[in-house]
């Protein structure tokens, strides 16, 4: 059982958002609890002080207490709390303290102090019925994100903790690998452990989440049964900033139907890496203003076909054309740019402004202005570039890629970790973007995102370009088609049974 | 541009050496090669430091690295030979500098690269360094492998804003492309310690109980014969000092 008892937090320093304020809140054992509301509210806050992260390595102002078990959690050390608390994080990346599976999964056992016999029977255990025999032994640079996140899983699972904290553990995560990780989480019910999700994609917990805590601005604001969330409707939702709780639900909006002629053209495109055939054959054409959803599984290419497309991978063969001139890697260097999903890699400059100018020989200082008051962050020119939020310095670049004047854009993963209104956000971004006449890609597994912003969809898997049609309400059925079908080969099983 | 890939896995590495006879292999490794008295015997230990790098398991990082290290020690007889003036001194001072820090790298870079992080926390408790250095140098070696992930990225970043860490650009605005590198990789690098901690926090990693092990390490024929090799090489390097200054 978790119990805050009138819990107050304020960060210290300059971490002021995401505060809380006189939280009371019970969570029974064996409950699944879903913490959700826009970014900022507190909700990752909360799940700090269950597994004693705060005050313990977030410093601040606390008062009230935080209790899991009868046990106030700050009078017992942390690493006491890990045997009960386990917690997973956001980015599978940096959770990984080994470079390879197996002691990766036994790094918290070695921590306690497991006699050997023991840890080793554990990991077999944990590899059984978390079904990843297939990770033995492997590297975590060879890994994908998902399986990342799976092995990052196990290594708590091993110590068998009853309470597991998750914090928006699918933000990095494609469609199969959170349809994989809520079976995980269906395990985890089954077995009674107590689990406390901070979330803002919840259309996949709708089925395993008891109680829904919505939290707005540091206190609970709402507690909503299953029954009373599903119900809430499209409107009610957006109004709390809220993403969609069915992909069914997602409707896309009215698309421009009339289209310009085409600019860009690609013929008999294959790429390869390290000799290897990724993709073969692709032929597309896309005209001024298209903004093209990519989708496809881990592995089928998308990132290597941006990559090529910015003139960044150079191993390939079929040519790309703009306006009918061959373009080589350097011509499409000048013309394209890459909105990055860590979008911290390219940002050099110590203000916003610097930012947008850096690297130019001589910058137009209208073009700059003009292009950070379009953007919105004019204001923010003086200001260093990490001091802005991450929907910000997604528009810092962007600004740079209109002083630059770049015509071919391509975002990777725009909206991981957004709420709905920071993704709304990007999307008017990528429609404003599309009224200058520039030619847009979108490398992204989110559904409601594709929907709300894409007016084409091109489908890439088994090395080959699957499908491509416009996103129109005709061909809505065809991307329900990618994105429903590991829901709905689940529910096909859950009815035959 | 070389692209430094470090190999993480041993899968089919000849010599498996205890994270100890690593760290004592660095140390005197380094100091062997500040003193060497020729660049004959500097040579020769380097090609010690590339046959180890190749057994360990790390055999395209130390093919790289002796390729250019050979380049450099061709570049500085070139230069010592066949140049006069003012040339020969740039040429001589830089190459010299390069040869010295070149092989320190390598023999890093190999001994890192093929060291297993929960081994290296094992030894480390067997010597009974404190915690509170282990695990910084725990982190650093977790952080190393991930720098050439970072340049990745960073790299296509700046080839996109036409700043591309190129030959050219490092000559004509070397401050520019340095820092391009530099922002971005410490931003990265605070993120990433600062998540790594925490997730191995709430792991236990700071049970003050002793730590236990997976891996099996202890000394073996080879982390004798190793220790001996470099230990001899520093003998040699200051026996040679010594008599020089001697006589």
């Amino acid at each position: 059982m978790i119990h805050f008892e009138k819990v107050s937090f304020t960060y210290q320093g300059v971490m002021l958002k995401g505060g809380l304020h006189n939280i009371d809140l019970t969570i029974q054992k064996g409950e699944c609890v879903l913490l959700c509301g826009r970014s900022g509210c507190g909700k990752t806050t909360l799940t700090r002080l269950v597994n004693g992260l705060i005050p313990y390595f977030y410093p601040g102002e606390l008062t009230g207490a935080t209790y899991v078990d009868e046990k106030n959690i700050q009078t017992i050390p942390i690493y006491e709390i890990a045997k009960r608390v386990g917690s997973v994080f956001q980015n599978p990346r940096t959770q990984f303290f080994n470079v390879d599976t197996d002691s990766e999964i036994a790094f918290g056992m070695e921590n306690l102090s497991y006699p050997k016999e023991k840890m080793k029977r554990c990991i077999k255990k944990t590899m059984e019925e978390l079904g990843i025999n297939n990770l033995i032994g492997r590297s975590i640079f060879e890994l994908s994100g998902g399986e990342k996140q799976k092995v990052a899983f196990a290594s708590i699972y091993a110590l068998s903790p009853d309470v597991y904290l998750l914090d928006e553990p699918s933000s990095n995560l494609d469609m199969d690998a959170i349809e994989e990780l809520r079976c995980t989480l269906e395990l985890l019910k089954k077995q009674g452990k107590t689990i406390l999700i901070a979330e803002h994609r919840i259309y996949y917990l709708r089925e395993l989440a008891d109680h829904i805590v919505y939290m707005e601005n540091g206190t609970v604001s709402r507690i909503f049964s299953t029954q009373q969330f599903l119900s809430l409707s499209d409107h009610q939702r957006h109004k709390m900033g809220l993403r969609a709780l069915k992909l069914s639900d997602v409707h896309p909006g009215i698309l421009p139907s009339e289209k310009q002629r085409p600019i860009l053209d690609i013929k008999d495109l294959s790429l390869y890496y390290k000799k290897k055939l990724i993709l073969s054959n692709l032929k597309l054409k896309a005209a001024p203003g298209e903004i093209v959803g990519i989708i496809g599984h881990n592995g089928a290419g998308k990132t290597t076909f941006s990559r090529t497309l910015c003139g960044l991978h150079r191993n390939y063969t079929g040519t790309i054309s703009w306006k009918d001139k061959k373009q080589n890697a350097k011509d499409r260097l000048k013309r394209s740019y890459m909105v990055m999903q860590d979008v911290n890699y390219q940002l050099f400059a110590e203000t916003v402004e610097k930012e947008c100018c850096f690297g130019l020989k001589h910058p137009d200082l209208d073009a700059v202005k003009q292009a950070m008051e379009r953007l919105g962050i004019y204001e923010y020119r003086t200001d260093h570039p990490n001091t802005l939020s991450g929907g910000q310095k997604q528009r810092v670049a962007v600004a740079v890629s209109m002083i630059c004047e770049k015509e071919i854009l391509i975002f990777d993963e725009p909206t991981s970790g957004l709420d709905y209104e920071s993704m709304i956000r990007v999307s008017k971004l990528l429609k404003t973007l599309s009224e200058m006449g520039k030619v847009i890609f979108v490398v992204t597994h989110d559904y409601e995102f594709l929907t709300t912003a894409c007016t084409r969809i091109i489908h890439l898997d088994d090395g080959r370009l699957q499908e491509d049609y416009d996103l129109i309400s005709d061909n809505l059925h065809r991307l329900h088609e990618f994105f429903l079908r590991s829901e709905r080969r689940r529910s096909f099983e859950a009815n035959g049974e | 541009m070389m692209e430094l890939q470090i190999q993480t896995r041993d899968m089919f590495a000849f010599l498996h050496l205890d994270p100890r006879t690593k760290l004592y292999l660095l140390i005197v490794g380094n100091v062997a090669l500040f003193l060497a008295p020729s660049l004959l015997y500097e040579v020769v230990l380097v090609a010690c430091i590339v046959i180890l790098g190749v057994l360990a398991g790390a055999k395209r990082f130390t093919v790289k690295m002796a390729i250019v290290y050979a380049g450099m020690v061709v570049l500085h007889m070139i230069g010592t030979c066949h140049l006069v003036g003012t040339l020969q001194v740039v040429i001589v001072t830089f190459t010299v500098f390069i040869r010295k820090i070149f092989p320190c790298a390598m023999l890093g870079g190999i001994l890192v690269s093929t060291t297993r992080v929960n081994e290296f926390m094992a030894a480390m408790n067997r010597i009974h360094m404190p915690k509170a250095m282990i695990i910084p140098m725990t982190v650093m070696i977790r952080y190393f492998p991930m720098v050439h992930e970072d340049y990745c990225y960073i790299n296509d970043a700046m080839c996109m804003r036409d700043v591309g860490p190129t030959f050219t650009s490092l000559l004509t605005h070397p401050i520019r492309t340095v820092e391009c590198i530099y922002v971005p990789m410490m931003m990265s690098a605070l993120k990433v310690a600062d998540e790594l901690s925490a997730a191995a926090v709430t792991r236990g990693l700071e049970n003050p109980k002793p730590r236990t092990c997976i891996a099996e390490i202890h000394f073996q024929i080879t982390d004798v014969l190793c220790g001996v090799l470099f230990t001899l090489f520093l003998a040699g390097s200051i026996w040679v000092k010594l008599k020089g200054g001697a006589g």
